[in-house]
Protein backbone atom coordinates (compact mmCIF):
# COMPACT_ATOMS: atom_id res chain seq x y z
CA UNK A 1 0.00 0.00 0.00
CA UNK A 2 1.42 3.40 -0.91
CA UNK A 3 1.48 5.64 2.08
CA UNK A 4 -0.43 8.81 1.37
CA UNK A 5 0.41 11.97 3.24
CA UNK A 6 -2.19 14.65 3.53
CA UNK A 7 0.19 17.49 4.18
CA UNK A 8 -0.73 21.07 3.45
CA UNK A 9 1.87 23.69 2.72
CA UNK A 10 0.44 26.13 5.24
CA UNK A 11 1.92 24.14 8.13
CA UNK A 12 5.44 24.75 6.89
CA UNK A 13 7.83 26.86 8.89
CA UNK A 14 8.56 29.99 6.88
CA UNK A 15 12.28 29.68 7.56
CA UNK A 16 12.41 26.43 5.65
CA UNK A 17 10.71 27.98 2.70
CA UNK A 18 13.19 30.85 2.83
CA UNK A 19 16.10 28.47 2.56
CA UNK A 20 15.27 27.53 -0.95
CA UNK A 21 15.71 31.01 -2.30
CA UNK A 22 14.81 31.58 -5.88
CA UNK A 23 12.92 28.37 -6.46
CA UNK A 24 9.30 28.93 -7.22
CA UNK A 25 6.69 28.30 -4.56
CA UNK A 26 5.54 24.90 -5.72
CA UNK A 27 8.99 23.41 -5.80
CA UNK A 28 10.24 25.16 -2.72
CA UNK A 29 7.36 23.67 -0.79
CA UNK A 30 8.22 20.19 -1.95
CA UNK A 31 11.88 20.61 -1.14
CA UNK A 32 11.10 22.00 2.28
CA UNK A 33 8.80 19.12 3.02
CA UNK A 34 11.49 16.74 1.89
CA UNK A 35 13.67 18.18 4.63
CA UNK A 36 10.99 17.41 7.19
CA UNK A 37 10.13 13.97 5.92
CA UNK A 38 12.52 12.13 3.67
CA UNK A 39 9.79 9.88 2.34
CA UNK A 40 7.34 12.63 1.61
CA UNK A 41 8.89 13.65 -1.67
CA UNK A 42 9.07 10.10 -2.92
CA UNK A 43 5.46 9.44 -2.10
CA UNK A 44 4.30 12.73 -3.54
CA UNK A 45 6.28 12.15 -6.67
CA UNK A 46 4.84 8.70 -6.96
CA UNK A 47 1.39 10.09 -6.54
CA UNK A 48 2.01 12.75 -9.14
CA UNK A 49 3.35 10.16 -11.56
CA UNK A 50 0.49 7.78 -10.98
CA UNK A 51 -2.32 10.30 -10.75
CA UNK A 52 -4.55 10.88 -13.70
CA UNK A 53 -4.22 14.62 -13.19
CA UNK A 54 -3.36 16.91 -16.06
CA UNK A 55 0.09 16.74 -17.55
CA UNK A 56 -0.94 18.76 -20.59
CA UNK A 57 0.67 21.96 -19.36
CA UNK A 58 4.01 20.27 -18.74
CA UNK A 59 3.91 18.65 -22.16
CA UNK A 60 3.22 22.00 -23.80
CA UNK A 61 6.25 23.48 -22.08
CA UNK A 62 8.36 20.52 -23.14
CA UNK A 63 7.16 20.85 -26.73
CA UNK A 64 8.34 24.46 -26.67
CA UNK A 65 11.74 23.11 -25.59
CA UNK A 66 11.41 25.09 -22.37
CA UNK A 67 14.72 24.53 -20.59
CA UNK A 68 13.29 25.07 -17.13
CA UNK A 69 10.60 22.49 -17.81
CA UNK A 70 13.22 19.98 -18.95
CA UNK A 71 15.30 20.73 -15.89
CA UNK A 72 12.31 19.97 -13.69
CA UNK A 73 11.64 16.83 -15.66
CA UNK A 74 15.25 15.80 -15.15
CA UNK A 75 15.14 16.57 -11.43
CA UNK A 76 11.87 14.70 -10.95
CA UNK A 77 12.63 11.60 -12.95
CA UNK A 78 16.37 11.15 -13.40
CA UNK A 79 16.68 9.07 -10.19
CA UNK A 80 13.98 6.64 -11.35
CA UNK A 81 15.50 6.44 -14.81
CA UNK A 82 19.05 6.12 -13.51
CA UNK A 83 17.91 3.39 -11.11
CA UNK A 84 16.31 1.51 -13.99
CA UNK A 85 19.25 1.75 -16.41
CA UNK A 86 21.76 0.97 -13.67
CA UNK A 87 19.88 -2.22 -12.85
CA UNK A 88 19.87 -3.23 -16.48
CA UNK A 89 23.51 -2.33 -17.18
CA UNK A 90 25.14 -2.91 -13.77
CA UNK A 91 27.88 -0.46 -14.61
CA UNK A 92 27.86 3.12 -13.39
CA UNK A 93 29.66 4.63 -16.39
CA UNK A 94 27.41 2.85 -18.89
CA UNK A 95 24.36 3.78 -16.84
CA UNK A 96 25.37 7.43 -16.80
CA UNK A 97 25.72 7.36 -20.59
CA UNK A 98 22.34 5.67 -20.89
CA UNK A 99 20.77 8.30 -18.64
CA UNK A 100 22.19 11.07 -20.82
CA UNK A 101 21.10 9.32 -24.02
CA UNK A 102 17.63 8.83 -22.58
CA UNK A 103 17.15 12.50 -21.69
CA UNK A 104 18.60 13.65 -25.00
CA UNK A 105 16.18 11.36 -26.81
CA UNK A 106 13.30 12.57 -24.67
CA UNK A 107 14.30 16.13 -25.53
CA UNK A 108 14.51 15.33 -29.23
CA UNK A 109 11.43 13.15 -29.48
CA UNK A 110 9.02 14.74 -27.05
CA UNK A 111 6.75 15.68 -29.96
CA UNK A 112 6.29 12.01 -30.83
CA UNK A 113 4.84 11.21 -27.41
CA UNK A 114 1.09 10.71 -27.38
CA UNK A 115 -1.45 9.46 -24.91
CA UNK A 116 -1.84 6.05 -26.51
CA UNK A 117 1.56 5.30 -24.97
CA UNK A 118 0.31 5.92 -21.46
CA UNK A 119 1.45 8.70 -19.20
CA UNK A 120 4.57 10.72 -19.96
CA UNK A 121 6.59 8.91 -17.29
CA UNK A 122 5.67 5.51 -18.74
CA UNK A 123 6.87 6.66 -22.14
CA UNK A 124 10.09 7.99 -20.61
CA UNK A 125 10.67 4.65 -18.91
CA UNK A 126 10.21 2.90 -22.24
CA UNK A 127 12.68 5.21 -23.94
CA UNK A 128 15.22 4.61 -21.18
CA UNK A 129 14.64 0.86 -21.02
CA UNK A 130 15.15 0.50 -24.77
CA UNK A 131 18.35 2.52 -24.66
CA UNK A 132 19.72 0.50 -21.77
CA UNK A 133 18.81 -2.82 -23.39
CA UNK A 134 20.43 -1.72 -26.68
CA UNK A 135 23.60 -0.82 -24.79
CA UNK A 136 23.55 -4.14 -22.99
CA UNK A 137 23.14 -6.05 -26.24
CA UNK A 138 25.83 -3.99 -27.95
CA UNK A 139 28.11 -5.26 -25.25
CA UNK A 140 27.76 -8.98 -25.76
CA UNK A 141 30.65 -9.95 -23.54
CA UNK A 142 28.95 -8.23 -20.65
CA UNK A 143 25.79 -10.07 -21.37
CA UNK A 144 27.60 -13.41 -21.38
CA UNK A 145 29.28 -12.55 -18.10
CA UNK A 146 25.97 -11.47 -16.68
CA UNK A 147 24.22 -14.64 -17.73
CA UNK A 148 26.81 -16.97 -16.29
CA UNK A 149 26.99 -15.11 -13.02
CA UNK A 150 23.28 -14.78 -12.58
CA UNK A 151 22.05 -18.31 -11.97
CA UNK A 152 24.17 -19.12 -8.90
CA UNK A 153 23.74 -15.66 -7.47
CA UNK A 154 19.99 -15.85 -7.54
CA UNK A 155 19.90 -19.27 -5.99
CA UNK A 156 22.51 -18.59 -3.37
CA UNK A 157 21.80 -15.17 -2.11
CA UNK A 158 18.09 -14.82 -1.65
CA UNK A 159 16.61 -11.39 -1.65
CA UNK A 160 19.33 -9.24 -0.17
CA UNK A 161 22.20 -8.77 -2.62
CA UNK A 162 23.26 -5.33 -3.74
CA UNK A 163 21.80 -3.79 -6.81
CA UNK A 164 18.84 -6.09 -6.76
CA UNK A 165 15.30 -5.09 -6.05
CA UNK A 166 16.15 -4.25 -2.49
CA UNK A 167 15.25 -0.59 -2.20
CA UNK A 168 13.04 0.72 0.56
CA UNK A 169 9.56 -0.60 0.19
CA UNK A 170 10.30 -2.88 -2.70
CA UNK A 171 12.08 -5.51 -0.68
CA UNK A 172 9.22 -6.13 1.68
CA UNK A 173 6.81 -6.28 -1.20
CA UNK A 174 8.98 -8.50 -3.33
CA UNK A 175 9.69 -10.81 -0.39
CA UNK A 176 6.14 -12.06 -0.69
CA UNK A 177 6.95 -13.59 -4.07
CA UNK A 178 8.09 -17.18 -4.43
CA UNK A 179 11.78 -17.59 -5.38
CA UNK A 180 10.75 -18.57 -8.93
CA UNK A 181 8.62 -15.48 -9.32
CA UNK A 182 11.32 -13.30 -7.81
CA UNK A 183 13.82 -14.60 -10.32
CA UNK A 184 11.68 -13.85 -13.39
CA UNK A 185 10.78 -10.37 -12.15
CA UNK A 186 14.44 -9.68 -11.49
CA UNK A 187 15.48 -10.82 -14.96
CA UNK A 188 12.66 -9.23 -16.88
CA UNK A 189 12.14 -6.02 -15.00
CA UNK A 190 15.66 -5.17 -14.07
CA UNK A 191 17.95 -6.95 -16.48
CA UNK A 192 16.28 -6.39 -19.77
CA UNK A 193 15.53 -10.03 -20.52
CA UNK A 194 12.50 -10.84 -22.63
CA UNK A 195 10.31 -13.68 -21.44
CA UNK A 196 11.55 -15.77 -24.39
CA UNK A 197 15.18 -15.14 -23.43
CA UNK A 198 14.56 -16.23 -19.85
CA UNK A 199 12.99 -19.40 -21.19
CA UNK A 200 15.89 -20.09 -23.53
CA UNK A 201 18.78 -19.23 -21.24
CA UNK A 202 17.48 -20.87 -18.10
CA UNK A 203 15.78 -23.82 -19.76
CA UNK A 204 12.34 -23.00 -18.42
CA UNK A 205 9.37 -23.57 -20.76
CA UNK A 206 8.05 -20.25 -22.10
CA UNK A 207 4.55 -20.95 -20.79
CA UNK A 208 5.97 -21.42 -17.30
CA UNK A 209 7.96 -18.18 -17.51
CA UNK A 210 4.85 -16.32 -18.62
CA UNK A 211 2.65 -17.69 -15.90
CA UNK A 212 5.29 -16.90 -13.26
CA UNK A 213 5.54 -13.32 -14.52
CA UNK A 214 1.76 -13.02 -14.55
CA UNK A 215 1.39 -14.36 -10.99
CA UNK A 216 4.22 -12.14 -9.76
CA UNK A 217 2.80 -9.04 -11.37
CA UNK A 218 -0.70 -9.70 -10.10
CA UNK A 219 0.72 -10.17 -6.61
CA UNK A 220 2.72 -6.92 -6.82
CA UNK A 221 -0.27 -5.00 -8.14
CA UNK A 222 -2.45 -6.22 -5.29
CA UNK A 223 0.21 -5.00 -2.89
CA UNK A 224 0.52 -1.51 -4.29
CA UNK A 225 -3.05 -0.75 -5.26
CA UNK B 1 31.53 36.56 -44.98
CA UNK B 2 34.18 34.38 -46.51
CA UNK B 3 33.64 31.37 -44.31
CA UNK B 4 29.97 31.24 -45.26
CA UNK B 5 30.82 31.53 -48.95
CA UNK B 6 33.19 28.60 -48.58
CA UNK B 7 30.52 26.54 -46.89
CA UNK B 8 28.06 27.30 -49.67
CA UNK B 9 30.48 26.57 -52.52
CA UNK B 10 31.79 23.36 -50.97
CA UNK B 11 28.22 22.19 -50.49
CA UNK B 12 28.48 22.04 -46.71
CA UNK B 13 25.33 24.08 -46.21
CA UNK B 14 23.40 21.77 -48.52
CA UNK B 15 24.77 18.76 -46.66
CA UNK B 16 23.82 20.37 -43.37
CA UNK B 17 20.24 20.76 -44.61
CA UNK B 18 20.21 17.16 -45.81
CA UNK B 19 21.53 16.02 -42.43
CA UNK B 20 24.58 14.43 -44.06
CA UNK B 21 27.41 16.20 -42.24
CA UNK B 22 29.44 14.44 -39.60
CA UNK B 23 28.48 15.53 -36.07
CA UNK B 24 31.43 17.93 -35.61
CA UNK B 25 30.80 19.83 -38.84
CA UNK B 26 27.08 19.80 -38.14
CA UNK B 27 27.67 21.31 -34.71
CA UNK B 28 30.02 23.92 -36.19
CA UNK B 29 27.43 25.12 -38.71
CA UNK B 30 24.64 24.92 -36.17
CA UNK B 31 26.62 27.10 -33.76
CA UNK B 32 27.40 29.58 -36.52
CA UNK B 33 23.73 29.69 -37.54
CA UNK B 34 22.71 30.42 -33.98
CA UNK B 35 24.99 33.44 -33.87
CA UNK B 36 24.63 34.75 -37.39
CA UNK B 37 21.44 35.61 -39.28
CA UNK B 38 23.29 35.42 -42.61
CA UNK B 39 24.12 31.80 -42.04
CA UNK B 40 20.47 31.17 -41.19
CA UNK B 41 19.40 32.84 -44.43
CA UNK B 42 21.78 30.63 -46.37
CA UNK B 43 20.33 27.57 -44.65
CA UNK B 44 16.82 28.74 -45.53
CA UNK B 45 17.76 29.16 -49.14
CA UNK B 46 19.35 25.72 -49.21
CA UNK B 47 16.22 24.22 -47.64
CA UNK B 48 13.99 25.85 -50.23
CA UNK B 49 16.25 24.61 -52.97
CA UNK B 50 16.30 21.09 -51.61
CA UNK B 51 12.54 21.03 -51.24
CA UNK B 52 12.13 22.39 -54.79
CA UNK B 53 14.51 19.77 -56.22
CA UNK B 54 12.79 17.01 -54.32
CA UNK B 55 9.37 18.06 -55.62
CA UNK B 56 10.70 18.42 -59.17
CA UNK B 57 12.23 14.97 -58.91
CA UNK B 58 9.00 13.47 -57.59
CA UNK B 59 6.99 15.12 -60.34
CA UNK B 60 9.13 13.32 -62.91
CA UNK B 61 8.41 9.92 -61.34
CA UNK B 62 5.57 7.83 -62.70
CA UNK B 63 2.71 7.80 -60.17
CA UNK B 64 0.96 4.86 -61.84
CA UNK B 65 4.10 2.74 -61.50
CA UNK B 66 4.19 3.50 -57.81
CA UNK B 67 0.52 2.63 -57.39
CA UNK B 68 1.06 -0.67 -59.23
CA UNK B 69 4.24 -1.51 -57.28
CA UNK B 70 2.62 -2.60 -54.04
CA UNK B 71 4.59 0.00 -52.10
CA UNK B 72 1.37 1.71 -51.06
CA UNK B 73 0.11 -1.44 -49.36
CA UNK B 74 3.42 -1.75 -47.56
CA UNK B 75 3.10 1.89 -46.58
CA UNK B 76 -0.48 1.46 -45.36
CA UNK B 77 0.59 -1.53 -43.28
CA UNK B 78 3.48 0.39 -41.75
CA UNK B 79 6.10 -1.96 -43.21
CA UNK B 80 8.31 0.68 -44.85
CA UNK B 81 11.45 2.12 -43.36
CA UNK B 82 11.80 5.86 -42.97
CA UNK B 83 13.25 6.43 -46.46
CA UNK B 84 10.51 4.39 -48.07
CA UNK B 85 7.85 6.16 -46.07
CA UNK B 86 9.19 9.56 -47.03
CA UNK B 87 9.37 8.61 -50.69
CA UNK B 88 5.72 7.56 -50.70
CA UNK B 89 4.67 10.68 -48.81
CA UNK B 90 6.49 12.99 -51.20
CA UNK B 91 4.96 11.17 -54.16
CA UNK B 92 1.57 11.71 -52.58
CA UNK B 93 2.28 15.42 -52.24
CA UNK B 94 3.51 15.65 -55.84
CA UNK B 95 0.78 13.49 -57.43
CA UNK B 96 -2.86 13.73 -56.32
CA UNK B 97 -3.65 10.27 -57.74
CA UNK B 98 -1.05 8.71 -55.40
CA UNK B 99 -2.62 10.50 -52.49
CA UNK B 100 -6.08 9.23 -53.48
CA UNK B 101 -4.86 5.65 -53.94
CA UNK B 102 -2.98 5.82 -50.66
CA UNK B 103 -6.07 7.00 -48.82
CA UNK B 104 -8.11 4.17 -50.31
CA UNK B 105 -5.53 1.57 -49.21
CA UNK B 106 -5.33 3.09 -45.77
CA UNK B 107 -9.08 3.25 -45.35
CA UNK B 108 -9.56 -0.39 -46.29
CA UNK B 109 -6.78 -1.58 -44.10
CA UNK B 110 -7.84 0.50 -41.14
CA UNK B 111 -11.46 -0.61 -41.49
CA UNK B 112 -10.30 -4.26 -41.51
CA UNK B 113 -8.07 -3.72 -38.53
CA UNK B 114 -10.80 -2.00 -36.54
CA UNK B 115 -13.22 -4.86 -37.30
CA UNK B 116 -10.50 -7.33 -36.32
CA UNK B 117 -9.72 -5.63 -33.02
CA UNK B 118 -13.38 -5.05 -32.16
CA UNK B 119 -14.07 -8.75 -32.66
CA UNK B 120 -11.54 -9.66 -29.97
CA UNK B 121 -12.62 -10.81 -26.55
CA UNK B 122 -11.28 -8.19 -24.11
CA UNK B 123 -11.36 -10.69 -21.27
CA UNK B 124 -9.15 -13.13 -23.18
CA UNK B 125 -6.79 -10.30 -24.03
CA UNK B 126 -6.49 -9.36 -20.37
CA UNK B 127 -5.96 -12.95 -19.31
CA UNK B 128 -3.25 -13.58 -21.90
CA UNK B 129 0.34 -12.44 -21.30
CA UNK B 130 0.37 -10.04 -24.21
CA UNK B 131 -0.37 -6.92 -22.17
CA UNK B 132 2.59 -7.64 -19.90
CA UNK B 133 4.79 -8.14 -22.97
CA UNK B 134 3.51 -4.82 -24.24
CA UNK B 135 4.31 -2.88 -21.08
CA UNK B 136 7.77 -4.43 -20.98
CA UNK B 137 8.35 -3.41 -24.59
CA UNK B 138 8.60 -7.04 -25.69
CA UNK B 139 5.87 -7.33 -28.32
CA UNK B 140 5.89 -6.86 -32.07
CA UNK B 141 4.78 -3.70 -33.85
CA UNK B 142 1.56 -5.38 -35.01
CA UNK B 143 0.77 -6.52 -31.49
CA UNK B 144 1.56 -3.08 -30.13
CA UNK B 145 -0.87 -1.45 -32.53
CA UNK B 146 -3.61 -3.96 -31.76
CA UNK B 147 -3.21 -3.46 -28.03
CA UNK B 148 -3.28 0.31 -28.26
CA UNK B 149 -6.39 0.10 -30.44
CA UNK B 150 -8.04 -2.42 -28.11
CA UNK B 151 -7.46 0.03 -25.26
CA UNK B 152 -9.44 2.62 -27.22
CA UNK B 153 -12.38 0.26 -27.81
CA UNK B 154 -12.47 -1.69 -24.53
CA UNK B 155 -12.38 0.21 -21.22
CA UNK B 156 -11.43 -2.97 -19.33
CA UNK B 157 -8.32 -3.36 -21.49
CA UNK B 158 -7.46 0.29 -20.95
CA UNK B 159 -7.85 -0.17 -17.18
CA UNK B 160 -5.66 -3.29 -17.14
CA UNK B 161 -3.02 -1.52 -19.18
CA UNK B 162 -3.11 1.50 -16.87
CA UNK B 163 -2.69 -0.78 -13.87
CA UNK B 164 0.30 -2.58 -15.41
CA UNK B 165 1.86 0.74 -16.34
CA UNK B 166 1.32 1.96 -12.80
CA UNK B 167 3.16 -1.07 -11.48
CA UNK B 168 6.01 -0.32 -13.90
CA UNK B 169 6.09 3.31 -12.73
CA UNK B 170 5.89 2.21 -9.11
CA UNK B 171 8.80 -0.19 -9.41
CA UNK B 172 10.86 2.47 -11.18
CA UNK B 173 10.09 5.18 -8.61
CA UNK B 174 10.82 2.85 -5.74
CA UNK B 175 14.05 1.71 -7.35
CA UNK B 176 15.22 5.29 -7.87
CA UNK B 177 18.91 5.99 -7.32
CA UNK B 178 20.33 9.50 -7.49
CA UNK B 179 22.55 9.80 -10.55
CA UNK B 180 26.00 11.40 -10.25
CA UNK B 181 25.76 15.19 -9.98
CA UNK B 182 27.91 15.59 -13.10
CA UNK B 183 25.21 13.89 -15.17
CA UNK B 184 22.88 16.80 -14.55
CA UNK B 185 25.31 19.40 -15.87
CA UNK B 186 26.00 17.17 -18.85
CA UNK B 187 22.32 17.24 -19.78
CA UNK B 188 22.05 20.98 -19.14
CA UNK B 189 25.07 21.58 -21.39
CA UNK B 190 23.44 19.56 -24.11
CA UNK B 191 20.29 21.70 -23.87
CA UNK B 192 22.28 24.90 -23.90
CA UNK B 193 24.16 23.85 -27.03
CA UNK B 194 20.94 22.83 -28.75
CA UNK B 195 18.98 25.91 -27.81
CA UNK B 196 17.74 28.19 -30.54
CA UNK B 197 18.08 31.97 -30.82
CA UNK B 198 14.82 33.92 -30.62
CA UNK B 199 14.17 33.64 -34.35
CA UNK B 200 15.85 30.28 -34.48
CA UNK B 201 12.69 28.28 -34.92
CA UNK B 202 12.90 29.42 -38.49
CA UNK B 203 15.85 27.02 -38.77
CA UNK B 204 14.09 24.02 -37.35
CA UNK B 205 10.35 23.54 -37.69
CA UNK B 206 8.78 23.90 -34.24
CA UNK B 207 6.49 21.09 -33.15
CA UNK B 208 2.89 22.23 -32.76
CA UNK B 209 1.46 22.45 -29.28
CA UNK B 210 -1.47 24.21 -27.67
CA UNK B 211 0.93 27.09 -26.98
CA UNK B 212 1.65 27.54 -30.72
CA UNK B 213 0.64 30.79 -32.36
CA UNK B 214 0.13 31.50 -36.07
CA UNK B 215 3.00 34.02 -35.85
CA UNK B 216 5.41 31.17 -35.03
CA UNK B 217 4.91 29.89 -38.57
CA UNK B 218 4.81 33.22 -40.40
CA UNK B 219 8.40 32.89 -41.61
CA UNK B 220 7.58 29.52 -43.16
CA UNK B 221 4.21 30.41 -44.63
CA UNK B 222 5.49 33.68 -46.10
CA UNK B 223 7.91 31.69 -48.22
CA UNK B 224 5.12 29.75 -49.94
CA UNK B 225 4.74 31.10 -53.47
CA UNK B 226 1.16 32.19 -54.28
CA UNK B 227 1.17 30.13 -57.49
CA UNK B 228 1.72 27.00 -55.42
CA UNK B 229 -1.91 27.23 -54.33
CA UNK B 230 -4.46 26.21 -56.94
CA UNK B 231 -7.81 27.91 -56.45
CA UNK B 232 -10.89 25.75 -56.88
CA UNK B 233 -9.26 22.66 -55.37
CA UNK B 234 -10.58 21.43 -52.02
CA UNK B 235 -7.22 20.48 -50.62
CA UNK B 236 -3.92 22.24 -51.26
CA UNK B 237 -1.11 20.81 -49.16
CA UNK B 238 2.27 22.43 -49.48
CA UNK B 239 5.15 20.81 -47.62
CA UNK B 240 7.08 23.29 -45.49
CA UNK B 241 9.55 20.99 -43.84
CA UNK B 242 10.32 17.36 -43.31
CA UNK B 243 12.59 16.76 -40.39
CA UNK B 244 12.72 15.28 -36.94
CA UNK B 245 10.24 12.50 -37.88
CA UNK B 246 7.76 15.18 -38.73
CA UNK B 247 6.17 16.33 -41.98
CA UNK B 248 4.83 19.87 -41.79
CA UNK B 249 2.31 21.03 -44.36
CA UNK B 250 0.69 24.32 -45.10
CA UNK B 251 -2.87 23.32 -45.93
CA UNK B 252 -5.52 25.40 -47.68
CA UNK B 253 -8.90 23.74 -47.42
CA UNK B 254 -12.13 24.90 -49.04
CA UNK B 255 -14.56 22.13 -48.00
CA UNK B 256 -12.91 19.74 -45.59
CA UNK B 257 -11.14 16.42 -45.11
CA UNK B 258 -12.81 13.05 -45.46
CA UNK B 259 -13.18 10.75 -42.52
CA UNK B 260 -9.92 9.08 -41.53
CA UNK B 261 -8.19 7.27 -38.68
CA UNK B 262 -4.49 7.47 -37.94
CA UNK B 263 -2.79 4.26 -36.94
CA UNK B 264 0.84 5.08 -37.46
CA UNK B 265 1.01 8.77 -37.00
CA UNK B 266 -0.24 11.58 -34.89
CA UNK B 267 -1.74 14.58 -36.65
CA UNK B 268 -1.76 18.03 -35.11
CA UNK B 269 -3.02 21.22 -36.59
CA UNK B 270 -3.20 24.92 -35.99
CA UNK B 271 -5.78 27.13 -37.69
CA UNK B 272 -4.22 30.22 -39.29
CA UNK B 273 -7.22 31.66 -41.12
CA UNK B 274 -10.91 30.80 -41.59
CA UNK B 275 -12.66 28.26 -39.40
CA UNK B 276 -13.66 24.60 -39.33
CA UNK B 277 -14.87 21.86 -37.03
CA UNK B 278 -13.49 18.43 -36.30
CA UNK B 279 -16.18 15.75 -36.23
CA UNK B 280 -15.36 12.91 -33.85
CA UNK B 281 -17.57 9.93 -33.11
CA UNK B 282 -19.61 11.68 -30.44
CA UNK B 283 -18.35 15.22 -30.51
CA UNK B 284 -17.84 18.27 -32.70
CA UNK B 285 -14.95 20.61 -31.97
CA UNK B 286 -15.09 24.08 -33.48
CA UNK B 287 -11.80 25.73 -34.36
CA UNK B 288 -10.97 29.37 -35.11
CA UNK B 289 -7.74 31.12 -36.01
CA UNK B 290 -5.09 30.39 -33.40
CA UNK B 291 -6.79 27.16 -32.24
CA UNK B 292 -4.74 24.00 -31.96
CA UNK B 293 -6.06 20.46 -32.28
CA UNK B 294 -4.32 17.16 -31.63
CA UNK B 295 -5.88 14.21 -33.47
CA UNK B 296 -5.35 11.24 -31.23
CA UNK B 297 -4.19 8.01 -32.73
CA UNK B 298 -6.89 5.45 -33.50
CA UNK B 299 -9.60 8.13 -33.40
CA UNK B 300 -11.84 8.47 -36.45
CA UNK B 301 -12.33 12.07 -37.42
CA UNK B 302 -13.22 14.35 -40.29
CA UNK B 303 -12.80 18.07 -40.84
CA UNK B 304 -15.47 20.41 -42.23
CA UNK B 305 -14.73 24.02 -43.20
CA UNK B 306 -17.28 26.49 -41.81
CA UNK B 307 -15.90 29.80 -43.08
CA UNK B 308 -16.69 31.41 -46.44
CA UNK B 309 -13.00 31.86 -47.07
CA UNK B 310 -10.72 28.79 -47.32
CA UNK B 311 -9.44 27.51 -44.02
CA UNK B 312 -5.65 27.77 -43.79
CA UNK B 313 -3.86 25.43 -41.41
CA UNK B 314 -0.47 24.22 -40.36
CA UNK B 315 -0.70 20.43 -40.30
CA UNK B 316 1.99 18.23 -38.76
CA UNK B 317 2.09 14.50 -39.20
CA UNK B 318 4.49 12.63 -37.04
CA UNK B 319 5.44 9.04 -36.91
CA UNK B 320 4.95 7.85 -33.38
Amino acid sequence: MIQRHSYTGSHLPAALLQQVGDMNARFSREIAIFVLDPFWSENQQLERVMSQGSQAELIDQLLQRDRKAFERLYDDYSPAIYGLVLKVLRDEALAEDALQDAFVRIWQKIHTYDESKGRLFTWMLNVARNIAIDKLRANTSRKAELTTSLQPSIEARGPSTTMQIDHIGIREIVDGLSPDQKMVIELIYFQGYTQAEVSEEFGIPLGTVKSRVRLAMNYLRDKIE
Amino acid sequence: MKRLQDWITTGMIAQFVAGKLDPDDHAMIFTAAKADAEVREAIFAAKDQMMGQLMAHMQLQDPEALIASGLLTAYAEGRLDQDGREQVEWMAVAHPQVSIAMDAFKRDMIANLITHVKSKDPKALIESEILIDYVLGACTEDERREIEMAAVFFPTVAAELASLRNLDAFLAMRGAINPPVAARSRFLSFMEAAEMPADGWSLIMPPLSSASKPADFAAWVDRVKPEAIHPGINLNAIPLAADNDMLTLFVVLTEGLEEETHLFDIERFLVLEGSCYVQLEHEKIYLNPGDFYNVKKYTTHKVVVTSDIPCKLIVQQLVA
